[in-house]
């Protein structure tokens, strides 16, 4: 072996802490090697660029060094207090330093344990890639069904009464409707199925709705006097047009019962009401909103979320990551300690794949920190899992998580 | 201020943090802790470890900002530094006999303790000696942005001054206060300056 790929191979045992007594021997030479300190320096920045793996954790981990720096050379004529970050300071973002030292060393653990080459043609199988477009449907009162993604953009796409809705130019929904109804009040409704991106509807009064993947909206053509009432299944965030005259509601139903209602003040908020997930929550973002279900009824404040639980109690969590509530919306999936079986729903429905589990294990031991596109391939995804040390195995659409 | 760009390019942080916008600098110190953490962690085999290499790096990206926008590979530049600390450290921790354990040299450094009470006490000494000596104008003007969080052309405007003006000045402070810490004996390795091609 020549000096410069032993120097290399020095350093990668190093990287990966299996270096024998012999071998911890050479490296501390070669470290005191005036002779070679230059190649040594090459070797590592080569391997240094040539990582892979990047910490995913909040940026607040970073906070106080990177004030402690800035504050070195600030005028100290003036008090010194630590200066506003430039970008909006959210306040429910909590320093999570524990958090991400156990983290830290929970990724240099698992790192150093070989992980188990996949078979290249298994990394084929699993080499699902994002959805590419939006396959909506929009089901109109009458029951005429309209497969969005086939009509022109910028085109009207019906006329109901004195409703029209067309796509927009981006390919979004979009009504344009007199301000009070004449006539009965008719419903559509907009599906988004799974393995779909994200579509988003402006309403008669201005209201967006954005709806994620495997989600669906139920609204009048065009709203009557007095309410407006929509409601949903899903995943969605809405953008309510203030009208005071008219309060605006969201209602979910399951199994016929209505498990809850969102009683809004034009405001911003997100509704994550899937059917295969236990809990229901109402993050509100901005403004007001009163969360009513079986049992009891909440005001909601700015940056809390409510869980309503199946059987209707309901849970107010003071503070939630933000970013982590909306990532779907902006386009990533984002996660900060989410069980699996969570995660593995949410790539089930964006991927449209089926997830099984097989063999013996507890899905609720694992927790997982990340954040990647959703545009990214379903085994770029899957790879954070596997550095947790879930496996994986593809069959078609079917995807298998193993121990 | 304006949002960050959520992909600004390395470059372009690099050269808004030659003129001090601090914005750019946390924008770079998340980007590259993100990046480099994992690496040194493996490298180290200790978390603190690795947070003190990256701080280490990261304050000499900010002390040397007056140098930034001449400097043409950000992540090269930044790995290169990174790499010889990171090299300074295994030489100070690193015993022949042990695989794992280490050791630590009694008494410290500016350079092996970045951040060390002592370090920053000394360091904000000789930047407020050298800001009282600078001209009244760069004075103001530096004070501004950094410590009232004025943004250039606010700042451009109230003293009916061009942008460009106040950038530069903002450039020339920094590196006056790079060049005392150094003289002071804060020092930024020599080899730094070689890296400048």
């Amino acid at each position: 072996m020549n000096g410069n790929s032993d120097i290399r191979a020095l350093l990668q045992e190093r990287l990966r802490g299996d270096l024998s007594p012999e071998r911890q021997q050479a490296f501390h030479t070669l470290l005191h090697d005036q002779e070679r300190q230059e190649e040594l320096r090459a070797a590592l920045e080569e391997l240094m660029s040539e990582e892979q793996t990047i910490l995913q954790a909040h940026r607040s981990i970073w906070t106080q060094h990177i004030e402690a720096i800035l504050s070195l050379d600030r005028d100290i004529t003036r008090p010194l207090t630590v200066s506003r970050p430039k970008v909006i300071a959210i306040p429910w973002v909590r320093a999570v330093a524990a958090a991400v030292l156990i983290l830290g060393i929970a990724m240099w653990w698992l790192t150093r344990f070989q992980l188990r080459q996949e078979a290249p043609a298994q990394q084929l199988a699993i080499n699902i890639p994002a959805p590419t477009g939006n396959h909506a449907t929009l089901t109109l009162a009458g029951g005429r069904q309209l497969v969005l993604d086939t009509a022109a953009n910028g085109g009207t796409l019906a006329t109901q009464g004195s409703a029209q809705v067309s796509k927009t130019a981006d390919g979004q929904i979009t009504y344009h409707a007199p301000e009070k109804a004449s006539g009965p009040v008719v419903y559509n409704t907009l599906t988004n199925p799974r393995g779909s991106q994200v579509i988003s509807i402006t309403l008669a009064d201005g209201s967006r709705v954005w709806l994620n993947a495997g989600s669906s909206l139920t609204y009048p053509a065009s709203w009557p006097d007095n309410a407006r009432n929509v409601s949903v299944n899903g995943e969605a965030y809405f953008e309510v047009a203030k009208d005071i005259a008219r309060p605006f509601s969201v209602s979910k139903t399951s199994g016929g019962k209505e498990a809850v209602r969102i009683n809004v003040l034009g405001t911003n908020f997100n509704v994550n009401a899937y059917e295969d997930e236990t809990t229901i929550r109402v993050t509100l973002l901005q403004g007001a909103v009163k969360v009513s279900s079986d049992i009891n009824g909440h005001l909601l404040q700015p940056g809390q979320q409510l869980r309503i639980s199946p059987n209707g109690t309901q849970q107010i969590a003071a503070t939630v990551d933000l970013d982590e509530v909306m990532a779907w919306k902006n386009g990533r999936f984002q996660f900060d300690g989410v069980d699996m079986q969570t995660l593995m729903r949410q790539i089930s429905r964006w991927y449209d794949v089926e997830v099984q589990y097989e063999g013996k294990f507890n899905p609720a031991d694992y927790a997982f920190v990340g954040n990647i596109r959703r545009t990214e391939n379903m085994a770029k995804v899957l790879h954070i899992l596997e550095l947790g040390g879930v496996h994986f195995r593809a069959e078609g659409r079917k995807l298998i998580v193993l121990p | 201020m304006s949002d960050t760009p959520k992909h600004t390019d390395d470059r372009t942080l690099f050269s808004r943090i030659a003129e001090g916008e601090e914005w750019a600098y946390r924008e770079l110190y998340h980007r590259y802790g993100k990046m480099l953490f994992p690496f040194l962690l493996k490298l180290t085999g200790a978390k603190h470890a690795a947070d003190d290499l990256i701080q280490e790096t990261m304050l000499r990206v900010w002390l040397n900002r007056d140098q930034l926008s001449d400097v043409d590979h950000p992540r090269a530049w930044i790995h290169r530094i990174a790499s010889n600390l990171a090299l300074n450290w295994l030489r100070r921790n690193t015993v022949h006999e042990q695989a794992v354990e280490h050791t630590f040299r009694s008494g410290t450094t500016a350079e092996e303790d970045p951040l060390s009470n002592l370090t920053v006490q000394a360091i904000r000494t000789v930047v407020q000696q050298t800001l009282d000596s600078m001209p009244p104008q760069r004075r103001l003007i530096y004070r501004m942005h950094r410590d009232q969080g004025k943004r250039t052309v606010e700042i451009a405007e109230e003293l009916g001054i061009s942008v460009s003006t106040v950038k530069n000045t903002l450039i020339t402070a920094a590196r006056t206060i790079r060049e005392q810490v150094a003289k002071a004996g804060y020092t930024l390795p020599i080899w730094l300056l070689a890296l400048f091609f």
